[in-house]
């Protein structure tokens, strides 16, 4: 009955509403010969990086701090070296497992009582891990500082880890794992690293649904107590607060805080093995994501203001060569990029995009012709133009807000670039040629030695793969090897 | 800077009473307000802070204003305006600004409004003004077929993106479906049906282009580094010539009343996790209980305090996780309860619960703590929302479009402070009965029975109450 009365009315309503769009014709607008230009622009302001105040506590934790007062608001990151780096082979994913758990509760406060807690001061206290770093931050509106940074010092001095809250996060993270599986982005992002670092390398390894059992709150006890420690820790702190005010705030609530983390192993070098082709099955998938990677230089490279506006003309905005080839001539993607993902010591060059399923070897090809136009050919003018003064022009803009110049910050500081890196960069980038550009592609950008990681639609996308790997193809003779969402091979 | 100070003290102070004291000083945005002759709104909102400007324009016109079997045309026609026009050349947009040191440039549409956006050194600001009102003007000189056709794949390609390869993507059109009968124009999401996508026509674009781009159904924000009067004079030069247009109206089309519960299953191959959505129409933005909503989906779904979060996935572990919103929009709102079951859970079970606690806020007033603890967190969403320039340019906007007026941020808060547990009582039980809710459940594939006949997907069922 319902069914049958939805029709009536669908078709009633077609008869009056797929008429075409009625529209009266515009007038005529009024042209004018300064339209014909880009207006001239007046004088750029000088860059202007925020005053940055970096002293020590007596337990010899680094402070960063940059005051400021545009909004009431205070936001502060505490970061200690080792992430899931620190993960033992076949314990993937425990170290980021049991920063989440310190992140639910303290020892006075079970999880429900602490998230109120921090609800009635509109307070965001959270703990993270990345794979070399793992912090505790909070941001708060200045009003709710006092209290709101009780509660943060408490979990960084008593967290809760309790037994039951492990259990939950635990069931939490594998479902999220599972469902990661069915997504073609999802899975590229999981499994990018370890087609970067190699399979067995600590920033490459793969957390699953195995490699998350066994944890127990006192593994994350130990773990906290021996890594989340002052010295050798950077606490950065941005927003409405003098020095004064933090020490004097700080000063009663990290009493008894001392200590130090034992070094860290260094990493062991990449072990990236070039020229794979890896494809991994998401039946019935719409789009396949497709991923060119190859290891790249260090950001302390001296190279580098040559190598970003390469890396820019080549994939890095909307404006870029792979981006304007994939969606705006092709129609293959919504958006394709490429860029250099910079880690302490060196980087990966990923180019990503989502395209449609039967694109999926179309738009390889594309990349690597893209790829190798760069070194074979040096860039236009109005490329480097383009890029060289949007990069200088953007560089204030990353200093807007409180959350920015946060970010800011901590990029550099791990990356080991001084806090005024910025304010060197326009004379750098002014200086860069475009046989810099061309000589920075020579170098770094490596289409004999990149590696394809492609999921989606097996049996859609592996006959266009094959024709990727015939005599004179972008990957002659290499064989494809199917690796399931775990990245194994199968 | 003193401009700026004199706003955020303002705001300081504000946020220095106590929540709950009626005499707390009201947040003021600096902003100057005007019309050109031809209708189009300028909205100036100094702040010399950083050297920068935000310019943002905005149409009044979105997925809304679309006709049947055209949906998804105002977003497609979004992207076409990015496609170049008369003096500034086929794809230049983001050459240009790029080269400006732009650090933001984008369009979105919604139901409701389309907007353009560029945030670029303060001393760009007139290349934004060319370019916004170069494709104001003309932007059907370089309209063509090849374009369309082009960009129609994009969008085909960021539908397939959002919706089409993603879990639960399917889900979010079956809500819809089932909220808004034909032909009411929220039905198929912004994004659209492909095979609409497929039928537009170049005639279409300029026919569109005619009626909802003229000047006077438009407003532009300049937020920024910028003095007061270089802004009129360049707002003055690059836009006051150009003709005034009727505006046109909107065809505002009342939710259609839904004879519920209704409920549809949906097979997802993409979802491992069974899913239930309740959700029901609401009132409109900014209209009276739209507040309230907002306070009770905090207690309901906040993260880690909600009622739902803290019963079914902290204590019962029924859930992996728990979504409560009141999603606002023009001509009527949609209040969503989403819930995605944990493997183990019993989905009849889960939705008894959900059920009984939605029965449960209907019946009894939410405690004073939980009302004061939203009211808590959406005061200090508005500051943190103040950060971005294109936020608060956008945030102008808004209250602009609706109240008619950019400064409503004090007016919007009162109406939050205004709310009490009796007032949330109320506009629940008028709202979330269970003779207007639709039930979507999405079953993952491999959950289902592989052998049978279970009818999916197209199934639309009323089922019993509560």
């Amino acid at each position: 009955m319902h069914t049958r009365s939805f029709f009536l009315l669908f078709l009633t309503s077609t008869a009056i509403f797929s008429r075409p769009i009625q529209a009266t014709p515009r007038p005529e607008f009024p042209d004018a010969p300064f339209r014909a230009q880009q207006p001239p622009a007046g004088p750029p302001a000088a860059l202007r990086l925020p005053h940055v105040e970096a002293f020590a506590l007596p337990n010899g934790l680094e402070v960063v701090l940059v005051a400021r007062t545009a909004l009431p608001t205070v936001q502060l990151d505490l970061e200690v070296p080792g992430g899931s780096q620190l993960d033992a082979p076949g314990r993937e994913g425990q170290t980021s497992l049991c920063v989440a758990l310190a992140g639910e509760s303290t020892e006075k406060l079970e999880r429900v009582a602490y998230r109120e807690a921090l609800a009635d001061l509109a307070a965001n206290v959270a703990t993270w891990a990345n794979r070399e770093q793992m912090g505790l931050s909070l941001a708060v509106l200045k009003r709710n500082l006092p209290q709101a940074l009780a509660l943060w010092s408490d979990v960084l001095m008593h967290p809760g880890l309790r037994a039951r809250d492990l259990q939950l996060l635990t069931a939490q993270r594998k479902t999220l794992i599972t469902q990661q599986k069915t997504s073609v982005g999802g899975l590229a992002a999981r499994l990018q690293p370890l087609v970067t670092w190699g399979a067995q390398h600590p920033l490459g390894r793969v957390t699953t649904v195995a490699s998350l059992e066994g944890v127990t709150p006192e593994t994350c006890s130990a773990l906290w107590q021996a890594r989340v420690l002052p010295k050798g820790a950077r606490l950065y702190v941005v927003g409405d607060i003098t020095r004064a005010e933090l020490v004097a705030a700080l000063k009663p609530l990290l009493a008894g805080w001392q200590g130090q983390a034992a070094a860290l192993p260094p990493l062991p070098p990449p072990q990236f093995t070039p020229h794979q082709l890896l494809l991994v099955d998401v039946p019935d998938s719409a789009q396949a994501s497709v991923n060119v990677v190859h290891l790249g230089p260090a950001r302390t490279d001296p190279g580098y203001p040559a190598l970003s506006l390469m890396a820019a003309i080549l994939g890095g905005g909307f404006s870029s060569r792979i981006n304007m080839n994939l969606r705006e001539q092709h129609g293959w993607a919504y958006g394709a990029r490429g860029t250099f993902d910079f880690v302490r010591g060196g980087s990966a060059w990923l180019v990503t995009a989502s395209v449609r399923t039967d694109a999926a070897g179309p738009a390889l090809q594309e990349i690597f012709k893209e790829m190798q136009r760069m070194r074979d050919e040096p860039a236009s003018q109005a490329e480097l133009d383009r890029e060289r003064d949007g990069s200088i022009g953007g560089l204030p803009a990353r200093w807007v807000t409180s959350g920015a110049i946060l970010n800011c910050l901590q990029m550099l500081h791990f990356l080991g670039l001084p806090l005024d890196d910025d304010a060197k960069m326009p004379a750098r980038w002014q200086a860069t040629t475009l046989e810099q550009v061309r000589a920075a592609a020579q170098a770094h950008i490596q289409p004999k030695e990149a590696s394809v990681l492609v999921v989606g639609d097996a049996a859609k996308v592996l006959p266009q793969l094959l024709e990727l790997t015939k005599p004179g193809a972008p990957l002659d003779g290499v064989p494809v090897t199917r690796l399931n969402a775990d990245g194994q091979p199968h | 800077m003193p401009r700026q100070i004199l706003f955020f003290l303002s705001l300081a102070a504000f946020l220095t009473s106590p929540a709950w004291a009626a005499d707390a000083a009201a947040p003021e945005l600096r902003t100057i307000d005007y019309r050109l002759p031809n209708g189009l709104r300028v909205i100036l909102h100094p702040d010399h802070s950083a050297p920068l400007v935000a310019v943002d324009v905005w149409y009044d016109v979105g997925s809304g204003d679309e006709v049947l079997g055209r949906s998804g045309f105002a977003h497609l026609f979004e992207h076409m305006m990015f496609q170049g026009s008369r003096h500034t050349g086929e794809d230049q947009h983001f050459n240009l600004l790029r080269k400006s040191g732009a650090s933001n440039i984008n369009g979105t549409t919604n139901t409701d409004r389309t907007n353009y956006f560029e945030v670029l050194p303060a001393n760009q600001l007139e290349t934004a003004l060319w370019l916004e009102s170069d494709r104001m003007g003309w932007l059907p000189d370089l309209l063509t077929q090849n374009s369309l056709n082009n960009q129609r794949d994009v969008v085909r390609n960021e539908r397939r993106q959002r919706y089409d390869n993603v879990p639960y993507g399917k889900e979010r059109f079956a809500i819809n479906q089932l909220l808004y009968a034909e032909p009411h124009p929220y039905r198929y999401l912004t994004i659209g049906r492909h095979e609409d996508l497929e039928a537009a026509k170049l005639e279409d674009v300029r026919a569109f282009f005619d009626k909802w781009y003229a000047p006077s159904n438009a407003s532009l924000c300049i937020a920024g580094d910028f003095d007061e009067p270089d802004a009129r004079r360049l707002v003055e030069k690059w836009f006051a010539d150009f003709p005034k247009m009727n505006r046109p109206t909107h065809v505002i089309v009342p939710p259609p009343p839904v004879a519920g519960p209704l409920r549809q299953v949906v097979e997802d191959p993409f979802a491992r996790l069974r899913r239930v959505h309740f959700a029901w129409h609401s009132p409109a933005h900014f209209a009276k209980g739209d507040a309230e909503l907002d306070i009770l989906a905090s207690a309901l779904g906040a993260p880690g305090t909600g009622r739902l979060e803290q019963l079914l996935v902290h204590e019962k572990q029924w859930a992996q996780s728990v979504s409560v919103s009141q999603a606002s929009a023009r001509m009527s709102s949609v209040f969503h309860v989403t819930v995605d079951l944990r493997p183990e859970a019993d989905l009849a079970v889960v939705e008894k619960a959900v059920l009984a606690e939605i029965a449960r806020v209907c019946e009894e007033p939410i405690a004073t703590a939980e009302v004061r603890r939203a009211i808590v967190s959406i005061e200090s969403g508005f500051v943190w929302g103040l950060e971005s320039l294109i936020a608060r340019a956008d945030t102008l906007q808004q209250y602009a479009q609706t109240l008619g007026k950019p400064d409503g941020f004090a007016w919007d808060l009162q109406r939050y402070r205004d709310a009490d547990a009796a007032k949330v009582l109320l506009v629940a039980r008028t709202v979330l009965t269970a003779s207007a809710r639709v039930e979507v459940v999405t079953m993952p594939a491999s959950a289902l029975p592989q052998a049978g006949s279970l009818p999916l997907a197209t199934a639309t069922t009323p089922t019993g109450g509560k």
